[in-house]
C-alpha cells in the first residue's frame, strides 16, 4: 500500500472514531439540573381496543383479551406514551447493566410499552406453562433482531439490547401477542402514567427537541427550554 | 462430465438473467422469452443440494476495495435477477413473477441484504453470521423452501468477493462490531443409540416443538397456520420427515446448529438458553429419526463411516 494511501485509510477510520464518539452519550455529574414534566393526553372520545382473537392455548390465554393499545384514563390521560429527550449528548449517569423486564404472563406481554438504554439487557420471563418465544423486531420494517424460545416456565433469559430506536415485540406462537421497547442512546426517556404524566428529571439546563411517541398514535416533536433548577411544562395532547 | 454440465448451467443462469433484464426493460414477454426463462429455472436448481457446510478451501483473499468493487460486479452478473439492483430482495425475479410467470414465482422472498438479517448461522441469535456461514450459505444455496441456488460453481475467490461486497450493504456490519458474538461450540456427534432417540423425543415434547412442527415433525402443529416471516409472508415449519428440504443443512451438526441458533428472519426461535449439549444431540436424534426411511442401523454406519474418513 503506498503511503498516500494508507494516510487516506488513516483519515478515513479517525473520523469514523470521530464521528461515533459525538455518536455517544457521556455520563457527567448533572449539577441544578431541571427537570421536563407534564401531561400527554388524547382528546375526544377514547378509540375503542380491537378485542383480540384468541386461537389457541385457551386454558392459559383466555377466551378473550381485548387490546391495550389505547389506554385513556381521566381527564383524557394518555397511559403507554413515550417522552424522549432527542438531542441529548451528555447528562445523568444511568446503571449500564440495567435489565429491563418484560415478562410473557396469561399470554399478554408485560409491561406493554417499556424504555430502556441502548446497551441495557432485557429479561424476557415466561410465567405461563405455554410455549412462548420472545421476537424483537427493530424499526418500521420490522426485521429480526432476536427470536428467543421460552419453553419452560419462570426462567429469565437475559439479551442485550444493541440498537436504539423502537424495538416491536412479538411471539410467533401467540400473534396477537404486541409490546415495545422504545430503546434511547441516554437515560431520558419515560413512559407516561396511568393518568398521562411524567416526568424526566436531572436535565442539564438547555433548550431540547422533545418527542412524543404513542403506538398508535403516532409522534410528535416538541421545543422545550429548561432552565437551571427549574421544572419545564411539556403538554401534548393527541387526537383531534 | 460434471464440469461441463456446470458450465452449461453457468451459461443458462446468465442467459436467464439477460433474459430477465431484457423483459424489465421491454415489459412484454414473448413466449421464447418464457421457455429460455424455464430453463434457466430448471437447470439453475438441479445443482442445489442442502447437505452440511461447504468449507471453503482457503480463506477469504484480504478485503480490498478492489475485492469488494470485483464482488460488486460479480453480484450484478449472478445475484441481481433475484436480489435486486439495489440488494434489498427485489430483483426481477422476485417483483415480476406475478406478471411473468406465477408457476415459478418464488415462495420466499429473496434475502434484503440492506437489511443483514440472515437465517442461516452458527452465531446466536441476534448476531451477523460469520463469512464462513456466508461462504457455505452462498455455496450450497437455500433450497429448502427458498429456492437460492447453489453456487459451488464459482472459483472460491468469487464468493468472498462477493461477500465482502456484500458486508457493505448495512451498517449493521460496522455498528454491531463490539456485540458480535463468536458461532456456537459443537462437538463431533456422538454415535447414535435408541436410547438417545428415545431421551430425544422427551427433548422435543419438553421444548414443545411440536407446537409448530406436529406431534410427528409433519410441520402440522397448531402455531402452523398463522406463521409469517419477516417480510409478512406465509412461512411453514419445516416437515422433518423429508431430509432433502431442511434448510440449514441435513447433517447431525447442521441440525444441532438451527435450533441452538435459530432461523433469524423467521418464527424459529432459539433454544440455545434451554438445552444442554447432551440434550441437544438426543434432539438431533430424534428429529433425524422423524424422516422417511430412517434406520438407527444406517444412521450408525453412516457416521461410523464418515468418522472413518475424517480420521484416515
Amino acid at each position: 500500500m503506498s503511503n498516500k494511501k494508507l494516510m487516506t485509510c488513516i483519515g478515513v477510520v479517525a473520523s469514523l472514531m470521530m464521528a461515533s464518539n459525538a455518536n455517544a452519550y457521556k455520563a457527567v455529574t448533572v449539577t441544578n439540573g431541571g427537570s421536563i414534566s407534564g401531561k400527554i393526553s388524547f382528546s375526544g372520545a377514547a378509540p375503542s381496543n380491537p378485542k383480540l382473537d384468541i386461537t389457541k392455548d385457551k386454558e392459559t390465554c383466555g377466551t378473550s383479551i381485548p387490546a391495550d393499545y389505547y389506554i385513556v384514563g381521566a381527564g383524557g390521560g394518555l397511559k403507554n406514551a413515550v417522552v424522549v429527550i432527542e438531542n441529548i449528548e451528555q447528562g445523568k449517569a444511568y446503571d449500564k447493566k440495567g435489565k429491563v423486564p418484560v415478562d410473557n404472563k396469561k399470554c399478554m406481554f408485560t409491561p406493554h410499552v417499556t424504555t430502556a438504554v441502548k446497551g441495557q439487557k432485557l429479561a424476557i420471563n415466561n410465567s405461563d406453562p405455554v410455549l412462548h418465544n420472545t421476537h424483537l423486531y427493530h424499526g418500521e420494517k420490522l426485521k429480526t433482531m432476536y427470536n428467543i424460545a421460552l419453553p419452560l416456565q419462570n426462567r429469565v433469559i437475559k439479551k442485550p439490547l444493541r440498537k436504539d430506536g423502537v424495538i416491536t415485540v412479538k411471539c410467533d406462537a401467540h400473534e396477537w401477542m404486541l409490546s415495545y421497547v422504545y430503546v434511547a442512546k441516554h437515560p431520558y426517556s419515560v413512559v407516561t402514567a396511568a393518568d398521562g404524566s411524567f416526568t424526566l428529571s436531572d436535565v442539564p439546563a438547555g433548550s431540547y427537541k422533545v418527542k412524543i411517541w404513542h403506538e398508535k398514535l403516532g409522534e410528535s416533536i416538541q421545543d422545550v427550554t429548561v432552565a437551571a433548577g427549574g421544572t419545564a411544562t411539556l403538554n401534548h395532547s393527541f387526537g383531534k | 462430465m460434471k464440469i461441463s454440465k456446470l458450465k452449461i448451467a453457468l451459461v443458462l443462469v446468465i442467459t436467464g438473467m439477460v433474459t430477465g433484464i431484457s423483459l424489465t426493460v421491454t415489459g412484454s414477454a414473448t413466449s421464447n422469452d418464457k421457455a429460455s426463462s424455464e430453463g434457466f429455472y430448471t437447470s439453475f436448481f438441479r445443482y442445489s443440494s442442502a447437505t452440511g457446510n461447504i468449507e471453503p478451501m482457503a480463506e477469504s483473499p484480504p478485503v480490498t476495495p478492489g475485492l469488494i468493487k470485483y464482488g460488486e460486479w460479480t453480484y450484478r452478473g449472478l445475484c441481481v435477477g433475484c436480489h435486486g439492483v439495489k440488494a434489498d430482495g427485489n430483483g426481477a425475479v422476485w417483483t415480476l413473477a406475478d406478471e411473468l410467470s406465477p408457476r415459478h414465482k418464488l415462495p420466499r422472498k429473496p434475502r434484503d441484504f440492506t437489511e443483514a438479517v440472515f437465517k442461516i448461522r452458527s452465531t446466536p441469535s441476534g448476531s451477523l453470521p460469520t463469512d464462513n456461514d456466508m461462504f457455505a450459505a452462498i455455496s450450497r444455496g437455500l433450497v429448502a423452501d427458498e429456492d437460492m441456488p447453489a453456487f459451488k460453481f464459482l472459483p472460491e475467490r468469487d464468493r468472498w468477493a462477493v461477500i465482502a461486497y456484500l458486508k457493505t450493504l448495512s451498517e449493521r456490519w460496522e455498528e454491531e462490531k463490539e456485540y458480535q458474538e463468536d458461532p456456537i461450540e459443537i462437538s463431533e456427534p456422538p454415535m447414535p443409540t435408541g436410547e438417545m432417540v428415545v431421551a430425544g423425543k422427551a427433548v422435543y415434547k419438553e421444548m414443545k416443538c411440536a407446537k409448530c412442527h406436529g406431534d410427528l415433525g409433519k410441520g402440522d402443529g397448531p402455531s402452523a397456520p398463522q406463521l409469517k416471516d419477516d417480510n409478512n409472508l406465509k412461512i411453514a415449519p419445516r416437515d422433518f420427515s423429508d431430509a432433502s428440504r431442511f434448510a440449514g443443512g441435513s447433517d447431525p451438526k447442521s441440525v444441532y446448529q438451527t435450533f441452538s441458533t435459530g432461523f433469524d428472519g423467521t418464527p424459529m426461535p432459539s433454544f440455545a438458553d434451554f438445552l444442554e449439549a447432551e440434550q441437544r444431540w438426543e434432539l438431533v436424534w430424534y428429529v433425524m429419526s422423524l424422516r422417511t426411511g430412517w434406520t438407527l442401523e444406517d444412521a450408525q454406519a453412516e457416521l461410523k463411516a464418515k468418522n472413518g474418513k475424517n480420521s484416515g
